[in-house]
């Protein structure tokens, strides 16, 4: 389970990274919807590893008792709940993409429904990450 | 008081599923007319949202008046989302049934919708918890 976490976090610190720099680059070159529609069920998987982890944090630190607002509650209480709305978010975009194709779906909404949830995942993925590396560490 | 608070516990958290899945899949098929009808939903569920909160927070206050602890924080917390969203909610609603298919011309329109209905998710499912858990 150790050696696992390790890997999980790296790899969300990795995907945090490509999807930065794909959201920075994309506008300087052609065909970056390939690279989107590589990165969506990717960024789908870590979503929900996210969903995940944090959940499991929240619930820890939850039933850990206590009434105190201490770093760990505010963090754990962010993460789970920023995560949860990036998943509506990225599965309302992502459906709709698949279901009526990429240049149907685009539209001011879905533009900026996917520049927030591209710049939240990265944040998150990466705070994630940087969690379960240092969880270990201790 | 204490009789209601489950069932009205599980009908904010099956509300929050039903927007839930409804915000996700609606891309997919002609969603308009389910909206017209869940719009009723949300509407029942950030009242309801509304009051439990404000009733919540009222009571922390008026007990306690010490430093900052989690009840206080998250009774705030969720005190003052409930009026953002009800405010958003009833300013986009009200649009909808004055001006009707127009309402969606003004850009920020669609964009209200996104934030109201992701908001309605998250803070029903946590003041229906809230409400089991209390019960």
């Amino acid at each position: 389970m150790e050696s696992l976490k390790r890997i999980i976090g790296i790899v969300h610190i990795l995907a945090a990274f490509a999807v930065a720099l794909q959201q920075m680059s994309a506008p300087t070159w052609e065909d970056s919807g390939m690279v989107w529609d590589f990165l969506n069920p990717v960024m789908f998987v870590f979503i929900a590893l996210a969903l995940i982890f944090n959940f499991m944090r929240k619930r820890e630190n939850d039933s850990a008792g206590g009434s105190s607002v201490t770093r760990e509650y505010v963090e754990s209480n962010v993460l789970f709940y920023l995560t949860a709305a990036l998943a509506i978010l990225f599965v309302y975009n992502w459906v709709g993409e698949l279901t009526r194709g990429a240049e149907e779906s685009r539209g001011t909404l879905t533009g900026i429904v996917w520049t927030y949830v591209n710049i939240t995942f990265i944040l998150i993925s990466a705070s994630t990450g940087a969690h379960l590396l240092r969880s270990l560490s201790k | 008081m204490e009789a209601i608070k489950k069932p009205v516990g599980w009908l904010l958290i099956a509300i929050s599923v039903v927007i839930g899945v409804q915000y996700v899949i609606q891309a997919s098929y002609d969603s308009a007319d389910v909206w017209l009808i869940l719009d009723f939903a949300i509407l029942a569920a950030v009242a309801i949202s509304l009051i439990v909160n404000y009733l919540r927070k009222r009571s922390y206050d008026a007990d306690n008046d010490d430093g900052l602890s989690r009840e206080y924080f998250e009774a705030n917390v969720l005190l003052y989302v409930s009026i953002g969203l009800t405010m958003m909610f009833l300013y986009n609603w009200i649009r909808l049934l004055v001006d009707g298919d127009d309402a969606f011309d003004v850009s920020d329109h669609l964009i209200i919708w996104t934030a109201v209905d992701v908001l309605t998710v998250i803070v029903s499912c946590v003041t229906g918890r809230y409400l089991i858990r209390n019960d």
